[in-house]
C-alpha cells in the first residue's frame, strides 16, 4: 500500500493508504476527542464527538469513518466544531448520570469522600466503581464541562446481576458499542448486540436471556473495554484501578493462555486478555476464575500436622520438620501424584524428590481429579500394601486411600478432602503468586510472572519442595530462586490439549483444578453446569427471624423495607435505629426508623445499598426473613415546640427525617423539610413528607428538580427569609458538616445524626465514638443525635472509613456475589420464533 | 513433701498412702509457638487415663475446703470419686446439682484463687486439679451424648423474666426453670452467652459449648429472646407487668477508656470491640462471616487483667506481634496466672510499670504507637498495692498500629437509664440487698457485673445462685425443692 | 415463444378483458380498500350475481387503488352496454341495489354513482375531469385501480416490460443516460439523481454487485409505496431488472417492511410470472443478462429505510446505519457495490425506459423532472393517494385535488416529508412544490407525506406527535440522534402541558442544530425538522403555551378548559351521554354545566354538541 498526504489543521500528514482522517490527525499528535472510537475496532461512527471540517465536503463527517485521501484539506479546530461537540457531549452526557460533574460542591466532597462508595447502581461519579478509569468523566472535566443545560434522562434500569461474574449498570452506557464490536470480532457472532430502540435502546442479548444462553463465553473482553462503569467484573468491581498489569500466563489448563494479570496491593484483581483480538480470547476460567481461585476464602494459608483427630496450624519449621519425619523411612515407598497445572520448574523439583526418594510420580492431566485411571491404580496398589506415602499437590486422591497409607502429604492451595485427611499440609502459592514456566499443548514455553501475594504463609512449590529435601538430607535442592531451576528443566514434553473449546463455548470449561471442582472455589461456574460437591444442609432458619413484609427499590440504591418486628414497632420514638443482621453471618449494622405502627406491629426502613450488608438485606424478598432486627437503640429526639424547624435530609436522611417531621409538627412547631439529591431521579418520599411538614423544599445537585444545590445553600436562603430556631440534619457526613458550618454562622442552633460504624450498639464496645465538644460520647446510647456545632467532623469522617479496604475484600471474596445471581433463566424462551431454543 | 507425714482430715475412703504420690496431672497443651497461630483451644483436656489418675488424687477430705472456695459450692469431693471410679456421668450429674455450666467453669474460672487454693493437698504440694476434672466431666458427657435432663419441679405458675443471658442470668435461669418456674431470658445481641460469646476467645472457651449449655437451658424449658434490648425495646417496670419477678444481669458491659490525647484514632479498640468482632462477629473466619476484623502487625494491650491477656493473645494470633502495657509490676496483675503464662509462652510481650500517655497517629487518624512513660512503684495506696509513680523525661513511643484498651468496664446503663425507681451506686452499679438480693424496686433482683463491677465469670454465677434462692424464696414463700 | 409473441397473447388477454359487451365488476381491494370492507363487498356482489344467474356471465375482479382514499371501498361496474361507472362508498348492503340497477336495468346507480370511467354521462362526471383527478399525472401509478395485479397479461398488455427490452436494446451505459436524460431524482426523500447514482454503481469492479428496492416505507400516514406494490408489482419489478442490467447487478433484493403482507403476495405472485415467462434467471430474452430477485422481510423499523441500515438488516445484523463513505456503491450490501432505489423510483424506471426520457423530462420544473406521488391526508376533504408533476402549487394540490380543508375550516399549513419534514405554513400556499423550493422553505419533499393542518391542530402538539415518532424509531447507535430526540419529546410534552420555560425555545434549537449537523444519518439529521420548522413560523405559539399557559388551537388537554354556553344549550344531554367521566350534569331542556375538576379535556361533549354549545378556552 502506499501512502497519501494530505493537510491537517495546517499541517502535512503521510499516512498509510486506507487510514482514516483520524488516525491521520493521531499521527500527527492532534488530539480529536472521542468515545466510541478504539484502536483494535473497526470505525463505528456513534459518538459523534470526532467530528472535523474537510474542504469540499458537505457537513461535519467524523475523522474516524472518513477515509483519508489525497490533499484533504481537514480542520479539527474551529468554534463551530467545538460548538457541536459540546452540545454533543453535552447531550451524550445527559443519558449518563452526571450530577456530580456539575456538583458545585464536587471538589469538596471527593476530597471529603476519598474512598469507594459501593453503591449497587452507580447513579453518579461519586457512587461510581469505574470513576478513575471513565474515559467519560475525563473527557467531560477536560472540556471544562460543568454547565450542563440538560437534566439527566435516568433510564432507571435495574442493575443486572443475573448473570455470573459480571454487574451491568445500563443506566451508565452511552452506546458507544465497543462492547459488542468487541465480542463481534473476538467470538465473529456476537453474542450482545443494541437492542431495543430509541430511548430503550441499550445492549442486550438476543430476547434479553441471561448471557449464559446467549453464546456468551465470558472472555471479558467486553468488560475491559468499557469505557464507563456499565459493565464490570463483580469481583474486581470495588478494587479500583488496578496498580500493575504484569504479562504472564494462565496454568488452569494446557492451553496456557497468555494474560495480563492485574493487581493491586499484592493481590490479584483478573487475569485480562494480552490484546482485542480473537486470538488473545480467555475461558471464563481464566478471565474469571483465577482471581477468585487466588481470593478464595478456601485457601490453605497455615501448614497443617495432624495430632489425633486434629489438623493443627503449624509453623513451617515445625511443618517441614513433621513432614520430613513423615517421609523419613519411606524411600522406596512413595508416590508423588503431581497435577499437569504445575510450572515446569515445580514440576522438575517433584519428579527430583521422587526420584531420591526411590519414589514413583504419577503426573495427571491439569483437568483430572482422585477417578483418572492413574488413581485408581494407584488405590488398588494401595491396598497391597507397599505404599508407605504418598505426596499430592491437589485434591487428588481419596480419602480412603490416604487413610490406608501411613503417611500422605497434601502440598496445594486449596481445602479439600484430602488436606483433610492429610498427616501434613503444606499452604503452597499458586497462579499469579509463584513465578516459573510453563508449557503449553503447543508446546511453547510461556514466562509465569509473580504478581500477587500468596496468602498466610503460602510459600511457592518449589521453595516448599527444596525446603523438604533439604531437611529430608537430600541433595540438589539448594535453590534460592525459581529462575535458578529453569535451565535445569529438561525438554518436558507437551501436554495434552484440553477437550473442547473452553475459550469458544463455556459449557467446554475444565471442570477441575488439581482436582477441586472449581464450581465449589468459582460458584459462578456452577451456572454453566460445573459440577460442584452437593452443600452439607444449611443450618434450619424457617420461620425463625423477622418477616418482611414489603420491600420496594424506591429511587436507585434505595430500598424500603417493612418488616414485622412488633416490640420494636411498640416502643420506637423519632430519632431511633434498629440494628439488623440479615443473616447470621452478616455484620450487626444500624438502620434509622423511617416509621413504625405499633398496631401493625411493623417498622419502616430505607436502606441504600452501598456494601454488603445492604447488599444482603437489598437482596431480600418480601417474605423473606431478616435474621435479626434489634431496638429501637440510641437515645430518642427531646420533641419540643421550638418554633420553626428546619429538617434537612439527604440520602437514607430524606427517609429518616419524616418521623422527626411528623412528631415536630404535632408538637406545634413550624416544620420546613428539605431534601437533596444528586439529582430529581433520587429522590424519594416525597409525597409523605409533604404531608408530614408545613414545607418541602427541594434541592438537587444538578438542578434537575427544585434549589440547585443542597441543603446548604436551602438552609441560606430560609434563614434569609424567616428565623429558624432549630436546624436538624440527617444524611452523609459530607452533607452534615458543611451544614454545620453554614448555620454555625447563621447562629442556629443544630442537631445532626452521626452515622459513625457501630458493633452491638447497645454501649458495649465503643466503636461508635465520637468527639462532640471535646468529649467522647457513645453514638449508640448517648446519641446519635447530638449537637452539630461540636462535632469533630475529620474524627467521625475517618473512622467511618475505618474498614474501606476490608470492606471491599468482604464484596468481592463473599459468595454472597453470586447469590444475587437469580436462578438462570429458563433455556426455551417460549419457541414460535424458529431460533429452535 | 514427706510421705511419712500423716494426711490431716483423711477419710475412710483414702487412698492409700502411697497414691499421694501421684502429681498433679499436667493437662496436654498446644505447642506454644504452633498454637499462637490457630485459634484452637490451648489446653487439650485430660485423657480418660489421666482423669481417673487424677481423680485419685483426691483424698476426699470430710470437710473440704474445696467446695466452701467454691462461688457455688459444688459437691467437689463426691464429683471427683466418681471420676476416680470411672463413672463420668455420674460425675457430670453431681456437677449438675450445683452448675449449670461445668464445661465452662472448668475452662475459665481461676481456681486456683477459689477451689484449688482450699485444697488441703495444696498446702505441702499440689492441689488436686478440680478444674481440670470438672472439664473433663462435662467434655465426656457432651462428647458421648450429653446427660439425661436434671429433673424438674412442678409448675408453680410464676413467670420470672431474667435480663441479660450472661453467665448470672443463665444461672438463674437454669435453677429457677428447674423449681417449676416460667422462665423467660432477654438478651440484646443475637447470641445468648453474653461475655461467654463476646468476649472470653475461641482459644479459650469454645463457643460451641456455650451454645451446648445454652440449648440446655432451652431444653429446660427456658425461653430465650435475642435481639431484645431490655431498656430500650421494652423497660424493666413494662417487664413487671407480666411477670412475677425480674432478674437484672446485665454486666459491666461500657468500656473504659484512657482518656489520652488521639484516643479516638482509627486502630484503638476497647477490648469488647477488639473481642466481640473476633468471637461473637467471627471475624477470625471473614469473610465468610462479614464483621471486619482488625489485622494488627503490631498490637498494643493496655491493662493487665484477664480480658487483656485476651486481646493480648488474640491479637497475636490474628497475625501480629503482641505487646501488653501494664502500668505496676507483674505482681500486681489482676489477671491468672495461668493466663500471663500462656501469653508470655505465646510470645506476647510485657511493657511492665509503663503507662501510655498518648496516642501517636499519622494524617489519615491511624494509630501508628502509642507514647508512654516509664513508672515505679512508690507508696501503697488505698488497695494496698504499691502506687505507681512517672518516671519524669521517659516518655518513649512504641509502635502500634493497633490500641486495644482492656483497663476494665463500667456497668451497662441501659437498664439503670431507664428504670429511675432502681437505686444505683456512684459507679453505677445496682443497689441489692446484700441478704435478698433485691433492688429497691420490689420483685426486682439483680446480680453479676451490675451489682458487683466487673468480676469473674464464676462470681457472677454464684450471685446467680444466691439470686435465684433469693427469687423462688420471695416467690413461694419457702425453700426450693432438693 | 419471443417476447413479441409474449406480448400479442398478453393483448389479446386484455381484449378479453375490457370487451365492452361483458359484464365486469373491480373492487378496490388494495390493503385500503380491504380495510375498508371491499372483501365483505366482493362476496355480496359474488352472492347478487349468482342469485342473479350472473355468475358466469359477469367477471368479477380484485385491482388495486385509484387512490381516493375518502371514497373507499370503490367499485367499477360495466354493464352490458360497455357503460363503466365508478362507484364510491359502496358497502356489502348496496350490492343488490347496484347490481339490479346497473346489470339488469342498464341504469347507473346515482346514489353511489362517483363517476363514469369513459364517455360523458348527464348525471355523471367523467372521471378524467374529476377535479381530484384532472390536475393529476399519472405515471407511477398508471396501471393502479385498472389493471389486475396478478395477472402479467394486464401489464405486459399496457406496455409492460417494453423498457426492460428497450434496455435491453441499448446496452447498460446508455441506459443509464436515458437515466441521466430524465431528470429523474430518487423518490425516497433524498432526491439524489437517479441515472448518476446508477453510473457510481456501474463504475465500481467487483465480481458481485446488487441492485435493491427499498419498499421499507415507514413515514406516518405515507402508503405511496404499498399503493404500487399491490396494485402493480411488475412495474416495480421491471425497474429493479433494468436497474440491475444498468449496473451489472445479477442480484436485487425488494426489502419490504412485513407489515405488507398483500405486497408481498403481489411481489411473489410476479416474480413467479416472470420466471414463468423467461424475465429472470440466466440469459434473459437472450440478452446475456441473469438476474434473480429476493425479497426480504423487514421487521418494521423506521431507520430501516436508511439505505446503510437496510442492508445491514438484509446481512442478518442489527439496523442501524452505518457512516459513508464508503457509499454503497463502492461497498454495500456484503461488502459489494449495491444500487438501491425506492418504488416509486424504480416504478418510474419502468415507465421513462418504455417511454423515453424526453417524455418524462417533459413533466415537472427544470431541476425536479416528472411527477411525484404524494399521500394526502389530515385535515382534508379529499384525503387519498395523488401523483402530479413537480412543480404544482400547494394551492391546487390542496384546494383543488384535496377539495379544500375538512368542514370549511382555516388551513393553518400543511407537513411535507413526513417525520423528517417541516411545516409550511399557510402564506406559502401559492409555492410550486419541488425539491428546490421545498427546501426552501425549511421542508424537504421526502418520500411524499403531506398532512394539511387547520386551525385546531396545535402546532407544539403536532411537532410532539412527530417526535415520539421520532424518538421511539432513532436506532439509538449514534448520540446526538439518541438523546436529541429525547430531549425534545421531552420539552415538547412539558410545553404542552403548561410546564415550559422560554429557555427551551433556545436549548431546543440548539439541540437540533447538533442533531441536523451532528447525527450520523438521515433519520437523525432531519428529525428536529419539524421542531425547527414549528418554532420558525409559529413561535407564537409556543410563547401562548408557555407565557400565557394557553393552546391558542385548543388542542393539548392540560391547557384547556371546556365550558358550555347556556345561551346555545338547549338542554339535549348529548354531551352528557357522551362524557366519559360523567363530568357533566344538567336538568333536561336545561342548560348543562361541566364539573371542572371531573373533566379530562377529551373534547367528547363538544364532538357530540349539535349547538356548537361546548366552548373551549
Amino acid at each position: 500500500m502506499g501512502s497519501i498526504s494530505l493537510t491537517i489543521d495546517g499541517q502535512q500528514v503521510e499516512v498509510e493508504e486506507g487510514a482514516t482522517v483520524l488516525q491521520a490527525a493521531r499521527k500527527a499528535d492532534i488530539v480529536i476527542p472521542t468515545i466510541c472510537d478504539h484502536k483494535d475496532l473497526n470505525p463505528y461512527g456513534a459518538c459523534r464527538m470526532c467530528i472535523v471540517e474537510i474542504a469540499g465536503v458537505r457537513g461535519f463527517p467524523t475523522s474516524c469513518t472518513t477515509p483519508a485521501a489525497p490533499g484533504m484539506q481537514v480542520v479539527t479546530q474551529s468554534a463551530r466544531l467545538t460548538e457541536l461537540r459540546n452540545r454533543t457531549l453535552e447531550l451524550m452526557f445527559s443519558g449518563h448520570p452526571n450530577s456530580c460533574l456539575v456538583c458545585i460542591h464536587r471538589e469538596a466532597c471527593e476530597q471529603y469522600r476519598p474512598k469507594v462508595t459501593k453503591a449497587a447502581r452507580s447513579t453518579r461519579c461519586g457512587f461510581c466503581a469505574n470513576r478513575d478509569e471513565c474515559d467519560l468523566r475525563t473527557m467531560a472535566l477536560s472540556a471544562g464541562k460543568n454547565e450542563l443545560s440538560l437534566p439527566t434522562l435516568y433510564a432507571s434500569y435495574n442493575l443486572e446481576r443475573d448473570d455470573p461474574f459480571m454487574d451491568r449498570d445500563y443506566n451508565l452506557c452511552v452506546l458507544c458499542g465497543k462492547c459488542w464490536r468487541i465480542c463481534e470480532k473476538i467470538h465473529g457472532k456476537p453474542a450482545i448486540s443494541i437492542i431495543n430502540r430509541g430511548k430503550w435502546a441499550r445492549i442486550g442479548t438476543a430476547f434479553d436471556k441471561s448471557h449464559v444462553f446467549s453464546g456468551c463465553t465470558f472472555c471479558g473482553g467486553c468488560i475491559d473495554i468499557c469505557p464507563t462503569g456499565t459493565l464490570t467484573d463483580r469481583f474486581a468491581r470495588w478494587q479500583g484501578k488496578p496498580e500493575a498489569d504484569t504479562p504472564s500466563a494462565c496454568i488452569l489448563c494446557s492451553e496456557g493462555c497468555s494474560v495480563v494479570a492485574q493487581s493491586k496491593g499484592g493481590q490479584l484483581l483478573a487475569y485480562t486478555m494480552t490484546g482485542f483480538n480473537k486470538e488473545a480470547g480467555l475461558c471464563a476460567l481464566g478471565r474469571f476464575g483465577a482471581a477468585q481461585i487466588a481470593a478464595s476464602n478456601q485457601r490453605l494459608i497455615r501448614p497443617l500436622v495432624r495430632e489425633g483427630e486434629d489438623l493443627i496450624p503449624f509453623d513451617w519449621q515445625g511443618a517441614i520438620a513433621a513432614a520430613a519425619e513423615g517421609l523419613k523411612d519411606c524411600a522406596g515407598g512413595v508416590v508423588l501424584v503431581i497435577s499437569a497445572a504445575t510450572s515446569r520448574e515445580d514440576r522438575f523439583l517433584y519428579v527430583q524428590l521422587a526420584e531420591q526418594l526411590q519414589g514413583r510420580m504419577l503426573l495427571l492431566p491439569a483437568e483430572a481429579g482422585e477417578d483418572d485411571p492413574q488413581v485408581q491404580a494407584l488405590a488398588a496398589a494401595v491396598q497391597g500394601g507397599t505404599i508407605r506415602a504418598v505426596i499430592a499437590n491437589g485434591n487428588l486422591l481419596p480419602v480412603e486411600m490416604m487413610a490406608k497409607v501411613p503417611f500422605s502429604l497434601i502440598i496445594d492451595c486449596l481445602h479439600s478432602p484430602a488436606s483433610s485427611g492429610a498427616s501434613v499440609v503444606l499452604p503452597a502459592a499458586v497462579l499469579s503468586e509463584s513465578g516459573g514456566t510453563f508449557r503449553t499443548a503447543t508446546g511453547a514455553i510461556k514466562q509465569l510472572a509473580v504478581s500477587s501475594q500468596a496468602p498466610g504463609d503460602a510459600l511457592p512449590e518449589w521453595r516448599i519442595v527444596c525446603d523438604l529435601a533439604q531437611a529430608l538430607g537430600l541433595t540438589g535442592f539448594d535453590f534460592e530462586r525459581v529462575e535458578a531451576v529453569t535451565p535445569l528443566v529438561a525438554d518436558d514434553p507437551a501436554p495434552a490439549p484440553v477437550s473442547g473449546d473452553p475459550r469458544q463455548n463455556v459449557r467446554d470449561l475444565i471442570p477441575r483444578f488439581r482436582g477441586h471442582l472449581l464450581a465449589d472455589v468459582v460458584s459462578a461456574l456452577a451456572a454453566f453446569g460445573l459440577p460442584t460437591t452437593p452443600a452439607e444442609t444449611s443450618e434450619e432458619t424457617t420461620g425463625v427471624g423477622f418477616p418482611i413484609l414489603e420491600k420496594r427499590e424506591i429511587a436507585p440504591n434505595m430500598h424500603f423495607f417493612k418488616v414485622k418486628a412488633e416490640k420494636v414497632a411498640q416502643f420506637s420514638l423519632p430519632g431511633q435505629f434498629v440494628i439488623l443482621m440479615a443473616k447470621e453471618t452478616s455484620e450487626r449494622s444500624p438502620f434509622t426508623l423511617v416509621d413504625w405502627d405499633a398496631a401493625e406491629g411493623t417498622i419502616s426502613l430505607v436502606i441504600e445499598e452501598v456494601g454488603r450488608s445492604s447488599r444482603e438485606l437489598a437482596s431480600l424478598k418480601a417474605g423473606d426473613r431478616i435474621a435479626h432486627v434489634s431496638g429501637p437503640l440510641g437515645l430518642p429526639l427531646t420533641i419540643e415546640n421550638k418554633g420553626t424547624v428546619l429538617l434537612g435530609g439527604g440520602c437514607y436522611g430524606i427517609g429518616a427525617i419524616f418521623p422527626l417531621a411528623r412528631a415536630l409538627r404535632q408538637a406545634g412547631n413550624r416544620v420546613i423539610c428539605a431534601i437533596e439529591a444528586s439529582s430529581a431521579y433520587l429522590l424519594y418520599m416525597q409525597k409523605e413528607l409533604a404531608t408530614a411538614c408545613d414545607q418541602l423544599i427541594i434541592a438537587t445537585k444538578d438542578g434537575s428538580e427544585g434549589v440547585r444545590g443542597g441543603i446548604q445553600e436551602v438552609l441560606a436562603q430560609v434563614a434569609a427569609q424567616e428565623p429558624v430556631d432549630q436546624f436538624i440534619a440527617v444524611g452523609c457526613t459530607f452533607m452534615m458538616r458543611m451544614v454545620t458550618e453554614i448555620s454555625r454562622t447563621l447562629n442556629i442552633p443544630t442537631l445532626v445524626a452521626l452515622n459513625p460504624i457501630m458493633v452491638d450498639g447497645t454501649g458495649m464496645c465503643g466503636a461508635c465514638r465520637v468527639s462532640v465538644g471535646d468529649k467522647t460520647r457513645f453514638a449508640c446510647i448517648d446519641g446519635p443525635i447530638f449537637d452539630g456545632h461540636g462535632v469533630d467532623w475529620d474524627e467521625l469522617a475517618s473512622r467511618r472509613s475505618a474498614y474501606a479496604r476490608e470492606e471491599v475484600q468482604a464484596l468481592s471474596q463473599s459468595v454472597d456475589l453470586n447469590a444475587l445471581m437469580h436462578q438462570p433463566h429458563a433455556q426455551s424462551h417460549g419457541g414460535g420464533c424458529g431460533c429452535g431454543r | 513433701m514427706t510421705t511419712n507425714e500423716p494426711m490431716p482430715e483423711q477419710t475412710e475412703a483414702a487412698p492409700k498412702k502411697g497414691r499421694v504420690k501421684t502429681p498433679r496431672q499436667p493437662m496436654p497443651e498446644q505447642d506454644p509457638r504452633r498454637r499462637r497461630t490457630n485459634f484452637e483451644e490451648v489446653p487439650r483436656g485430660y485423657s480418660e487415663e489421666t482423669a481417673m489418675l487424677e481423680a485419685s488424687r483426691c483424698i476426699q477430705c470430710k470437710k473440704p475446703g474445696c467446695v466452701e472456695g467454691c462461688p457455688v459450692n459444688i459437691h467437689i469431693p463426691a464429683f471427683i470419686k466418681l471420676i476416680a471410679e470411672g463413672k463420668f456421668i455420674d460425675a457430670l450429674l453431681k456437677l449438675k446439682e450445683q452448675t449449670a455450666l461445668p464445661a465452662v467453669c472448668g475452662r475459665v474460672c481461676p481456681q486456683e484463687s477459689q477451689c484449688e487454693a482450699r485444697c488441703i493437698l495444696g498446702k505441702k504440694g499440689e492441689p488436686v486439679a478440680i478444674g481440670r476434672l470438672e472439664r473433663f466431666a462435662a467434655d465426656y458427657a457432651r462428647k458421648h451424648g450429653g446427660v439425661p435432663d436434671p429433673a424438674k419441679a412442678a409448675p408453680t405458675g410464676k413467670r420470672v423474666a431474667v435480663v441479660g443471658a450472661g453467665p448470672a442470668g443463665i444461672t438463674v435461669a437454669g435453677e429457677l426453670a428447674r423449681w417449676g418456674h416460667e422462665v423467660v431470658m432477654f438478651e440484646a445481641l443475637h447470641l445468648a452467652g453474653g461475655v461467654l460469646m463476646y468476649g472470653i476467645p475461641q482459644f479459650r472457651l469454645p463457643k460451641e459449648i456455650v451454645q451446648y449449655e445454652v440449648n440446655n437451658l432451652k431444653r429446660l424449658g427456658v425461653t430465650i429472646h435475642t435481639d431484645y434490648v431490655i431498656g430500650k425495646t421494652e423497660t424493666v417496670g413494662q417487664l413487671m407487668e407480666t411477670f412475677d419477678a425480674v432478674f437484672i444481669a446485665t454486666g459491666a458491659g461500657l468500656p473504659v477508656f484512657l482518656g489520652i490525647p488521639n484516643e479516638n484514632a482509627i486502630g484503638v479498640f476497647s477490648a469488647n470491640e477488639f473481642l466481640t468482632r473476633a468471637n461473637l462477629m467471627r471475624a477470625i473466619d471473614f469473610p465468610r462471616f462479614a464483621t471486619s476484623p482488625i489485622r494488627p502487625r503490631r498490637a498494643v494491650t493496655v491493662g493487665g487483667g484477664n480480658v487483656a491477656m485476651d486481646s493480648a493473645r488474640t491479637a497475636l494470633r490474628l497475625g501480629g506481634e503482641s505487646t501488653i502495657v501494664y502500668r505496676r509490676s507483674k505482681a500486681e496483675m489482676p489477671a491468672r496466672a495461668e493466663e500471663v503464662h500462656h501469653a508470655e509462652e505465646e510470645g506476647v510481650v510485657f511493657h511492665l510499670l509503663t503507662n501510655p500517655v498518648r496516642i501517636v497517629t499519622d494524617a489519615q487518624n491511624r494509630v501508628t504507637g502509642v507514647e508512654c512513660l516509664r513508672m515505679e512503684l512508690g507508696e501503697p495506696d488505698a488497695s494496698g498495692r504499691r502506687r505507681p509513680v512517672a518516671v519524669k523525661g521517659s516518655e518513649f513511643v512504641i509502635p502500634a498500629d493497633t490500641v486495644i484498651v482492656a483497663i476494665g468496664n463500667q456497668p451497662n446503663p441501659l437498664v439503670p437509664q431507664t428504670a429511675p425507681e432502681i437505686n444505683t451506686s456512684k459507679w453505677g452499679t445496682i443497689a441489692t440487698d446484700p441478704v435478698t438480693m433485691m433492688t429497691s424496686k420490689p420483685g426486682v433482683f439483680a446480680g453479676g457485673d451490675i451489682v458487683s463491677g466487673a468480676a469473674t465469670v464464676i462470681s457472677a454465677m454464684g450471685q446467680g445462685k444466691m439470686a435465684a434462692l433469693a427469687m423462688h424464696r420471695y416467690l413461694m414463700g419457702g425453700d426450693p425443692p432438693q | 415463444m419471443s417476447f413479441a409473441a409474449r406480448q400479442q397473447q398478453a393483448e389479446a388477454a386484455w381484449q378479453t378483458f375490457e370487451q365492452p359487451d361483458r359484464l365486469r365488476i373491480l373492487v378496490g381491494s388494495a390493503t385500503c380498500g380491504r380495510a375498508a370492507g371491499s372483501l365483505e363487498v366482493m362476496q355480496a356482489f359474488a352472492d347478487e350475481l349468482a342469485k342473479h344467474g350472473l355468475t358466469e356471465a359477469a367477471d368479477m375482479v380484485e385491482v388495486g387503488c385509484l387512490g381516493m382514499c375518502y371514497a373507499e371501498v370503490m367499485v367499477e361496474i360495466r354493464g352490458r352496454d360497455g357503460k363503466r361507472v365508478l362507484y364510491q362508498g359502496v358497502e356489502p348492503r348496496h350490492a343488490a341495489a347496484l347490481i339490479e340497477t346497473q346489470l339488469v336495468r342498464g341504469e347507473v346507480y346515482l346514489p353511489l354513482a362517483l363517476a363514469v370511467m369513459t364517455g360523458v354521462d348527464e348525471a355523471v362526471p367523467t372521471f378524467a375531469e374529476l377535479p381530484m383527478i384532472k390536475p393529476q399525472v399519472r405515471i407511477v401509478l398508471r396501471n393502479c385501480g385498472i389493471i389486475d395485479p396478478t395477472n402479467i397479461d394486464h401489464y405486459l398488455a399496457r406496455g409492460g416490460y417494453q423498457g426492460m427490452t428497450r434496455a435491453f436494446a441499448m446496452g447498460p451505459d446508455q441506459v443509464i443516460e436515458e437515466m441521466k436524460a430524465s431528470g429523474l431524482r430518487g423518490r425516497g426523500g433524498a432526491g439524489f439523481p437517479t441515472g448518476v447514482k446508477w453510473g457510481f454503481a456501474r463504475n465500481s469492479v467487483a465480481d458481485q454487485k446488487y441492485v435493491i428496492c427499498n419498499a421499507d416505507e415507514g413515514d406516518p400516514g405515507a402508503f405511496m409505496d404499498r399503493s404500487v406494490l399491490e396494485g402493480d408489482p411488475h412495474a416495480v419489478l421491471e425497474g429493479l431488472l433494468i436497474a440491475g442490467y444498468a449496473i451489472g447487478a445479477s442480484i436485487g433484493y425488494v426489502y419490504c417492511r412485513a407489515e405488507y403482507p398483500l405486497a408481498i403476495e403481489r411481489l411473489q405472485g410476479a416474480i413467479t410470472q416472470m420466471h414463468e415467462l423467461g424475465f429472470l434467471g440466466g440469459d434473459i430474452l437472450g440478452s446475456g443478462f441473469g438476474f434473480e430477485i429476493k425479497i426480504k422481510k423487514g421487521a418494521g423499523a423506521f431507520v430501516c429505510g436508511e439505505e446503510t441500515s437496510l442492508m445491514q438488516s438484509i446481512e442478518g445484523k442489527r439496523g442501524m446505519p452505518l457512516s459513508k463513505p464508503p457509499f454503497p456503491a463502492v461497498s454495500g450490501l456484503f461488502g459489494k457495490p449495491t444500487n438501491i432505489n425506492n418504488v416509486e423510483t424504480l416504478a418510474a424506471v419502468s415507465a421513462i425506459m418504455e417511454k423515453g426520457a424526453a417524455w418524462y423530462a417533459g413533466y415537472g420544473t427544470e431541476k425536479s423532472r416528472g411527477t411525484k406521488t404524494f399521500a394526502l391526508a389530515g385535515k382534508i376533504s379529499r384525503t387519498g393517494l395523488i401523483e402530479v408533476p413537480m412543480g404544482i402549487s400547494l394551492r391546487t394540490i390542496i384546494n383543488e385535488i384535496g377539495g379544500g380543508v375538512l368542514d370549511g375550516k382555516q388551513f393553518k399549513a400543511v407537513q411535507t416529508g413526513g417525520p423528517s419534514g417541516g411545516c409550511i405554513p399557510a402564506q406559502f400556499i401559492d409555492l410550486a412544490v419541488d425539491y428546490e423550493r421545498l427546501a426552501e422553505v425549511g421542508s424537504i419533499m421526502g418520500s411524499g407525506g403531506m398532512i394539511v393542518i387547520d386551525e385546531e391542530s396545535c402546532m407544539v402538539d403536532m411537532a410532539r406527535y412527530f417526535l415520539s415518532f421520532t424518538e421511539n424509531e432513532s436506532c439509538g447507535k449514534c448520540v446526538p440522534c439518541r438523546m436529541g430526540t429525547q430531549h425534545l419529546l421531552r420539552m415538547l410534552t412539558t410545553i404542552t402541558e403548561g410546564r415550559g420555560t422560554l429557555e427551551q425555545l433556545d436549548i431546543m434549537r440548539k439541540i437540533g442544530d447538533a442533531m441536523k449537523n451532528a447525527s450520523l444519518c438521515g433519520l437523525g439529521q432531519t428529525a428536529a425538522n419539524p421542531v425547527l420548522t414549528t418554532l420558525q413560523y409559529f413561535e407564537d405559539e409556543y410563547r401562548a403555551h408557555i407565557v400565557d399557559k394557553k393552546c391558542p388551537a385548543g388542542a393539548c388537554r392540560a391547557l384547556i378548559r371546556f365550558d358550555i354556553d347556556p345561551a346555545r344549550c338547549t338542554g339535549c344531554g348529548a354531551c352528557l351521554r357522551a362524557c366519559p367521566v360523567a363530568a357533566i350534569s344538567g336538568e333536561k331542556k336545561q342548560p348543562h354545566a361541566i364539573d371542572q375538576e371531573l373533566c379530562i379535556q377529551c373534547g367528547s361533549c363538544r364532538q357530540a354538541c349539535k349547538f356548537a354549545a361546548v366552548l373551549v378556552d
